[in-house]
Order: structure tokens, then C-alpha cells, then sequence
């Protein structure tokens, strides 16, 4: 009898669990829409039920979604004072007024209780009344403690012209950041909340995600001529009275986003049970394999170093030139990419951006970190990523550039990127986005992040990084990590591999990097290799005096030594290789905090030349070239250059002798 | 045609002197950029051993680390080569009387090439200044027709990419097109000017004009085969460019030879062009004398 009971447990158990797979999120938000699209007046009717479940112990009173279309709506929104109208949208915009809005018409809770009167716009990062893109929901009955609430919506949506990120131009439409979407409540505890608070940011125009994970149930309907990608999977596809119903269901992501149009054409490849699903136009048909290749190879490097994408499709889209501006970006399960027909194959920008906004499917829509507020995690991590694969599939020194014998690697080209952009010291990675006010938002976001990850390799080894980045990723993917949390592994990690070698602890490098805005630059100031004067004089007996002019068996004793200068205020460890003449080498370790340090030798050797970190592992150092010198001139290297620059001079000139 | 093309290798064989001349002067000039160059570079990075290490391949960041760092500095130097150019062209004007006058006679001596450096400056002058012009007008129009047909660059009003490179193949022929007929234009005008002493710009070009259309398969025909002329010097330099790799003492020295007989070539195509040119414009006036007889 007690095995009968067992077995029927076990049953009960067991089956529904193999069966269905466990939720990879805590699913807070979630969404069922009807969505009806009207090519015609370029407008979208939504019907949504938002499903929320309160993660707090708190009792909630208001709702706070976002209403991103409307900073679109005119001249004074937060996102237009702070960009300006784009210049290639200002006729439309001023003469046609083609200005863009979500209006919400209709809200209730599941009590049938409506809440439309008692919504109002606020603006939780400025004093600006015209910001439209924040809205508060006062509920008629609270949320009590892990409790849930449905709250339905109508709205309309009057669709931009492709801008920034979002809507239509000719009969192509991406709608992204498009719906009324709810904000994060953090109760205390959570990132930096102290205590229970909504965290629902305007919509400004540099960084924008932060959402809660959820699943998406959202029915498309669009004329009956168009082919429709979305975040998730489609589920169904009919056709009704004309119209295109596509069913389309995404779990366990912070976003959905969706694209439509006619002229989509669509291509299909599976690896290890994922669907890359491209849609592109016939133009750029050409471009399909180089980016099913890849994502391929974006699969394979992520899977190997995080975790195999978990997700059971990936569409990626491949916009016409008419839809420019919404090319290159990430959304949960879907992506942008781009090419331009007349680019040579050698630029790399292609597969750059596939790669680049496939990796925001681990940083942004796994680990989803906030990238208003920390856009170095989302961004940062994703180039250094970038540079990683890149680097790895396409060749260190070809990976974004390989024309005509001109090249360059991918990190390569993201460190000259930072270092030319004369940003370098704009703001520290810790500042918000929007705070980015005078430049620098991608330099310092992207590239500065992706140069000192590879530094901290250099210092640390590239497999206590992997090490660190696995296990931040593992232990907060499908949650909403801050910065503390990633330095707090990185400690955890270093710690575990190299004990005190680095200190108790790197803040000392994070609080440089992250916090600061100082620049490295290490360099060689000199070498001196002085005969050291023999002895003259009398010494052992009396009489035998030894003359400055005598010939001596004694070889001739030098006094070498080298000057390093610390040019940047970035101190970092630093190894230095000295080589001499004899051909033997020393290899010197300098903590690099001093503003000089001198190394002496004194022997029959004379040094030859001198190198600070010979294997170019502090990839911050902003000049390599004066990291080395030499006692003797690089007479060929020179020489080579100069020829060239001749060669390029006399070749104007006679070009110019056409027009004579 | 063929038969000016060979005039004009006698031509420049006959007046090598001028062809080494002319070479010297390019590199004396190339010089006033080059050398403060060297300087730079000597005392900047000349001690760096990144210099050395980046002669094996193009290094992408040994040259923007010095671009960042000495950029300043290296772009004075290139604003100073600007002006040299724009002095060089002037000096082009100049020599360019002196190289019509020797290929006129056919035997070059140096005081018949500075006379002829003077005589004929002021209506070159006026002529190249004209057909810059042109070339700057058929430039700016070429540009023009291009971005109308594409109806501008901006993704708002453009459809596809694609009609950039259908539209290119069609705009750039045609202007390239024109800007050979202008090319031959100047030159057969130039000529005219020297070869029949005129002075007015304006009539030499429009008798250069008839001639040209008169003789347009002819005149084209030499053109084109000067330019596949040039095309094959270019082949030659271009394959045994790629033969080695400059990161020896010796293999740079290579690189410079190599380099200067580019130089070379380019000069020698220029005037096998306009002796070939003078050729056969005596050849088809020596014609019209006996049609007309």
C-alpha cells in the first residue's frame, strides 16, 4: 500500500514537471495585447491586460507605466529638448506636423473599476510638465504583498517616422518601446533602493531599458500583404476579412517588440534547436549568410563562455536603407542588424552589429541591468563581448577592417575609437545616460568599458574574467543586478584565484576605471648606458700605480639605467623587459604608482632597448609607441614611413599635373 | 593613331632630359614636405620600437597612437604639403610652356625649355585656370545629377541602398566620359596655343574643339591608349609591390625604387601623351593642308 502511495505521488510530481519547463524568470509583467495596425492613418489600436504581480512586500497604491511614443509628440518633450528635432525629420515634423503620440483612452482594473480619470502625467527626473512619457495610475484598490492585479488597457498610437529606434517609413514598421509598458517597482534592497519605490524613468534620448521580465501574449493584426517578425514565437497565422492575424507569444523577456512589412523576405536556419529567423529586403539578400554566420558564431563563443541561449528563436531583422534608424539594436529575441550594398566586404560593420546586438540577449535581456542608470553594464560588457568574438571568428587584425592590406581588429578599433574621440575624460562610467550631456555617451559606455575589461585580463588572466563574468551571469541572469553586485563577484572571484596578489580587494582598479575619469599612459624617458671609469691610483702594493691610459684585461664596466615616467594618473602594475646587448633580457615589475621609477644595472652589458608591458596587457595605456625605446634608432622603420609619405606626396603632385 | 603613339615614344626618348628634369623637380619639391617629415618622425617615435614592429603588416594602432599623440604636429606638416601642392601646380603651368616648346622642336636643351617655361605661362595659366573651372563645374554637376536621381542620402525620402550603386554605374561613366573629353580638350588646346603661337585662350579652345570632333576616334583612340599606358606601368609597380614585404633595410630600399619608378612612369606617360598628342595634331593638319591643296 505505502508503494501504491508513493508511486501516486510521485506521479503527481514528476509528470506535470517534465512536461512543462519551469519559468526562467519571476514573470512580474505580464501582457496580453490585440494590436491592430492602420497602414493607412500610420496608427496603432492596442487593447492590453497587463498581469502584475507585486514583488514586494509593500502595499501598492499607483501603477507607473511608460508612455514612450509621446516624446514624440512635440517639441517639448524631455527626449526633443534634449536632442532637438532631427534635421531630417524637421519638415515633416514642423510643416506636416507629423508629430507622434499614445494616447490612453481606456483604463480599468479587474474589478471593472476605471482608473482613466485619476491617471496623470508626471515626470520623476525633471521639472519638465510637457514630458509626457511617464504616467501614474492611482489604484482604486491596492496591491496587497505578492498579490497580483489585472489592469486593462486602450490606447492609440499615432506611429513616428523612423527616428530614433521606432516607427515607419514608406511600408516598413518597427515598433519598438511602443506600448504603455509598466516600470519596475524596487522594493527596498533591490539595486539601490532604500525602500520601496517605482523606478519608471522618462524617456530620454540616450538609454531606455529596464523592465520587469514577463510573457507576452500578443495578437498582431496587419493587412494581409504583410510578413511580421516579433520578440518570442509566432504561435498562429490567419487570415481574416483581408487582414493578417499572427499570434505571437514571448516568455521570460523585459520587452516586446515588433516589425511589419511587405516587401520582408525570410530565411530560416536552426542550430542546436534555435531558429535564426532573417528577415531582410531583396536588396540585401546578399548579407544573409554573413550574418547566419554570425550568430552562428555568437551561439557557439556565448554558449561556450555564459550559457546556451535559452530562448527557442531569434529573429533578426535586416532593415531597408528607409528604415536607417532603426538599424542596430536589441530587443528580447529579436535584433536589428545592417549592411549597406556599396560598403566592401572587407568593413566589417555587418557582422560587427549582429554580433554586438546579439550578445544584449545575455546583457540587457538576461541580466537585465538598468541602462539608463548604468548603461556601462549593458553596453560596455556587450562591446567587450564584441571585441572577444569578433576578434576570435574574424582575426584580431582584420575583424573590422581588412581592405586593400588596411586593418584592423575589432578591439583594436573600439580602443583607438575611445582614445581619438577626445572624450576620454567627459564623465566617469558610473554616470546616467542621460547625463551624458556634452558627449562621450558611447565612447565612455562602450569602448572605455571594453578597454579596461581587457585590461583587468591583462592583470588578472583572461580565465579568472571568465571565470567572473560566468558567475555574474549565472548568478543574476533573469534578474535585475547593479553595479555592487558585479564588483562584489569580481572581488569574490579574483580573491578566490589569486588571494591577496592583488590586495584585499581591486577596488583600486574599479575605483580608477569605474569611478574615475583619468587616463593611463606609461612611458619609456630614457636609457643611459655610462662606462663606469676604472679604478686609477695605487691600490695594492706601493708603486704599482695604475694609470688612466693602461691597458687593462678588464672589459669595460657599465653603469645602465632607465627612467619610466607614469604620464596618466592611472596607476597600474606594469611589467618591463629589458633587453641588452649580450642578448640577454630582464623582465622587471614595477607597481606603477610612483610618477618615475629608474632601474640600475651595472655589468659589461650595455642596455639595448626597453619595453613597459611588452604583451600589451594594459589595453588603457593610451600610446604604445612611447611605451618602448631603443638606444639605437628604428632607422628602417622610419624609413619606411617617410618613403611612403613621399611616394603619396609625389603622386598628388603629378595627379594635380592632370589639370595643368 | 598608332603611328603618333610611336612618335611620341621617340619623342620622349629624344627628350629624356626633360623627362629626368622634370622627375627631379617633382622630388625636390616632394622634398620640402618630406624632409621636416623625417624630422618629425626621427624625433617623435624614431626611438620606439613599435616603429620596427609594424613593418611586417599595416598596424592600425601604431599609427592612430601616433595620430593621437602627434597629430598636431603631423597635420601641420600635412597643411604645409598643401601649400607645396598648390605651388607645385602653379610651377606645372610654368614647365608645362617650356615641355610644349621642346616637344614643338622635338630635342631638348635647357635654355629653349626655360624660354619656353616663360613665354607661354600667362595664356597656360589662363587655360588651366579655365579648365579647372570646367572640371569643377563637371565635377559639381556629376555630383548634383547623382544626388538628384537618388533623391538625396537621407534615409527618409531614400528607398533602397542598391539605387546608390545602379545609380553610380550610370552617373560615373558619363562623368568620367567628360572629364576625358575635357582632358583632351585642354590638352589639344594647350598644343594649338604653342604649336601656332596664340595668345587668345578662347579660340585655340574652340579650334581644339572642332579639331576634336572633327578627329574625335582618333584623338579618343591615343588617349585611351595612353591611358592603358599607364595602366600597365601601374600593373607592373602594383604586382611587384606585392612580391615583397618592406621590413628590411634592403626591401625598404626596394620600396623607395620602386616607388620613384611609379613617379617616373607617370611623368614619362605624361609626355608620351603630349607627343603623341603634337604628333597627331601635325599628322591631321599636314592632312587638312593637302585636302584643302
Amino acid at each position: 500500500m505505502l508503494y501504491r502511495i508513493c508511486f501516486f505521488l510521485l506521479i503527481i510530481i514528476v509528470v506535470p514537471a517534465a512536461g512543462q519547463q519551469a519559468p526562467l524568470s519571476s514573470r512580474i509583467a505580464n501582457y496580453d495585447m490585440e494590436i491592430r495596425l492602420d497602414t493607412e492613418a500610420k496608427k496603432i489600436y492596442g487593447e492590453q491586460t497587463l498581469l502584475w504581480r507585486n514583488p514586494s512586500g509593500d502595499t501598492i497604491r499607483e501603477l507607473q507605466y511608460h508612455l514612450y511614443l509621446n516624446a514624440f509628440r512635440n517639441s517639448e518633450s524631455t527626449f526633443m529638448k534634449e536632442r532637438g528635432i532631427p534635421d531630417l525629420l524637421a519638415d515633416p515634423l514642423i510643416n506636416g506636423c507629423e508629430w507622434a503620440w499614445i494616447d490612453v483612452e481606456k483604463i480599468t482594473d479587474q474589478d471593472g473599476n476605471d482608473l482613466t480619470n485619476a491617471m496623470q502625467y508626471i515626470h520623476p527626473d525633471d521639472d519638465n510638465e510637457a514630458d509626457r512619457t511617464v504616467i501614474s495610475v492611482p489604484l482604486t484598490k491596492p496591491v496587497l504583498p505578492h498579490d497580483s492585479i489585472r489592469v486593462k488597457m486602450k490606447w492609440t498610437t499615432r506611429i513616428p517616422r523612423t527616428m530614433v529606434r521606432t516607427g515607419y517609413n514608406r511600408d516598413y514598421y518597427f515598433m519598438a518601446q511602443w506600448f504603455p509598458k509598466v516600470g519596475v517597482y524596487e522594493p527596498a534592497g533591490m539595486r539601490y533602493a532604500t525602500e520601496g519605490k517605482w523606478n519608471c524613468h522618462q524617456y530620454h534620448s540616450k538609454g531606455e531599458y529596464y523592465s520587469n521580465f514577463g510573457v507576452y501574449n500578443v495578437i498582431l493584426n496587419v493587412p494581409e500583404s504583410y510578413i511580421v517578425g516579433s520578440s518570442g514565437i509566432i504561435l498562429n497565422e490567419a487570415i481574416k476579412d483581408g487582414r493578417k492575424i499572427v499570434q505571437t507569444r514571448a516568455e521570460d523577456v523585459i520587452d516586446y517588440t515588433w516589425t511589419a512589412s511587405p516587401h520582408f523576405r525570410e530565411r530560416k536556419e536552426v542550430r542546436n534547436g534555435v531558429v535564426m529567423r532573417l528577415l531582410y529586403y531583396p536588396e540585401h539578400e546578399r548579407f544573409a549568410d554573413r550574418y547566419f554566420a554570425s550568430i552562428r558564431n555568437s551561439l557557439e563563443y556565448l554558449g561556450e563562455h555564459l550559457m546556451e541561449y535559452p530562448y527557442p528563436q531569434l529573429t533578426i531583422v535586416d532593415p531597408p536603407y528607409h528604415g536607417l534608424f532603426t538599424v542596430g539594436m536589441e530587443y528580447p529575441m529579436l535584433i536589428t542588424v545592417g549592411s549597406l550594398c556599396f560598403l566592401p566586404e572587407g568593413i566589417k560593420t555587418t557582422e560587427t552589429l549582429a554580433v554586438h546586438e546579439f550578445i544584449h540577449q545575455y546583457f540587457m535581456q538576461m541580466v537585465a541591468t538598468h541602462e539608463q542608470e548604468e548603461p556601462w553594464m549593458d553596453e560596455g560588457i556587450t562591446t567587450y563581448y564584441e571585441g572577444r568574438i569578433m576578434d576570435h571568428y574574424y582575426g584580431e587584425k582584420t575583424s573590422t577592417i581588412d581592405v586593400l592590406g588596411v586593418t584592423a581588429g575589432n578591439k583594436e578599433f573600439n580602443r583607438i575609437e575611445f582614445f581619438a574621440s577626445g572624450n576620454e575624460r567627459m564623465a566617469p562610467n558610473v554616470t546616467y545616460s542621460r547625463n551624458f550631456k556634452h558627449g562621450g555617451y558611447g565612447d565612455i559606455s562602450y569602448n572605455k568599458v571594453a578597454i579596461w575589461l581587457e585590461t583587468l585580463e591583462g592583470i588578472v588572466g583572461v580565465k579568472t574574467v571568465d571565470e567572473i563574468m560566468k558567475t555574474y551571469f549565472n548568478r543574476w541572469k533573469f534578474n535585475h543586478p547593479c553595479r555592487m553586485d558585479f564588483l562584489e563577484i569580481a572581488n569574490e572571484v579574483i580573491r578566490k584565484n589569486h588571494g591577496d596578489k592583488f590586495g584585499e580587494n581591486m577596488d583600486w582598479f574599479f575605483d580608477q576605471v569605474l569611478y574615475g575619469t583619468e587616463i593611463c599612459d606609461y612611458k619609456v624617458g630614457r636609457i643611459r648606458n655610462e662606462l663606469v671609469e676604472k679604478p686609477i691610483g695605487v691600490f695594492d702594493k706601493v708603486g704599482d700605480c695604475i694609470q688612466p691610459d693602461e691597458e687593462t684585461t678588464q672589459e669595460d664596466v657599465f653603469a645602465s639605467s632607465v627612467v619610466l615616467l607614469r604620464d596618466g594618473d592611472i596607476k597600474l602594475p606594469q611589467e618591463i623587459l629589458v633587453k641588452f646587448d649580450d642578448g640577454s633580457n630582464v623582465l622587471e615589475v614595477w607597481d606603477g604608482m610612483s610618477k618615475t621609477k629608474e632601474f640600475n644595472y651595472k655589468g659589461t652589458r650595455k642596455i639595448v632597448s626597453v619595453e613597459i608591458d611588452p604583451e600589451r596587457k594594459i589595453w588603457m595605456d593610451k600610446n604604445f609607441l612611447n611605451n618602448s625605446r631603443s638606444v639605437k634608432p628604428q632607422k628602417t622603420g622610419v624609413r619606411k614611413y617617410v618613403i611612403q609619405f613621399m611616394f603619396w606626396i609625389q603622386n598628388a603632385m603629378e595627379t594635380l599635373n592632370l589639370l595643368v | 593613331m598608332l603611328n603618333a603613339y610611336i612618335q611620341g615614344w621617340k619623342k620622349l626618348f629624344r627628350c629624356g632630359k626633360m623627362w629626368v628634369l622634370l622627375y627631379l623637380l617633382n622630388l625636390l619639391f616632394a622634398m620640402f614636405s618630406v624632409v621636416p617629415f623625417y624630422g618629425l618622425l626621427g624625433d617623435t617615435v624614431g626611438h620606439s620600437l613599435g616603429i620596427n614592429e609594424s613593418l611586417n603588416a599595416f598596424d592600425y594602432i601604431i599609427l592612430n597612437d601616433f595620430l593621437n599623440e602627434y597629430g598636431k604636429q603631423f597635420y601641420v606638416f600635412l597643411d604645409t604639403s598643401i601649400g607645396f601642392l598648390v605651388l607645385f601646380f602653379i610651377f606645372s603651368i610654368f614647365l608645362m610652356g617650356g615641355i610644349l616648346a621642346i616637344l614643338k622642336v622635338g630635342r631638348f636643351d635647357f635654355a629653349s625649355f626655360w624660354q619656353g617655361c616663360s613665354k607661354y605661362f600667362g595664356r597656360l595659366c589662363r587655360l588651366s585656370l579655365c579648365f579647372l573651372l570646367v572640371q569643377g563645374i563637371i565635377f559639381g554637376l556629376a555630383y548634383f545629377v547623382f544626388v538628384k536621381i537618388n533623391n538625396g542620402f537621407s534615409p527618409i525620402n531614400v528607398e533602397s541602398d542598391q539605387q546608390f550603386v545602379d545609380n553610380f554605374w550610370i552617373v560615373a561613366p558619363i562623368y568620367l566620359f567628360l572629364a576625358i573629353f575635357f582632358f583632351m580638350l585642354q590638352d589639344y588646346s594647350k598644343i594649338l596655343m604653342v604649336q601656332e603661337e596664340r595668345r587668345g585662350v578662347l579660340k585655340a579652345v574652340r579650334d581644339a574643339f572642332r579639331l576634336l570632333i572633327k578627329n574625335f576616334l582618333h584623338i579618343f583612340g591615343l588617349y585611351v591608349l595612353n591611358i592603358f599606358t599607364f595602366l600597365l606601368c601601374f600593373t607592373i609597380y602594383y604586382y611587384l609591390n606585392h612580391l615583397f614585404r618592406p621590413n628590411t633595410a634592403f626591401t625598404v630600399f626596394l620600396l623607395l625604387l620602386l616607388g620613384q619608378f611609379l613617379i617616373l612612369a607617370r611623368i614619362g606617360v605624361k609626355l608620351l601623351n603630349l607627343g603623341s598628342a603634337t604628333s597627331l595634331l601635325r599628322k591631321i593638319k599636314e592632312q587638312n593642308t593637302h585636302e584643302e591643296s
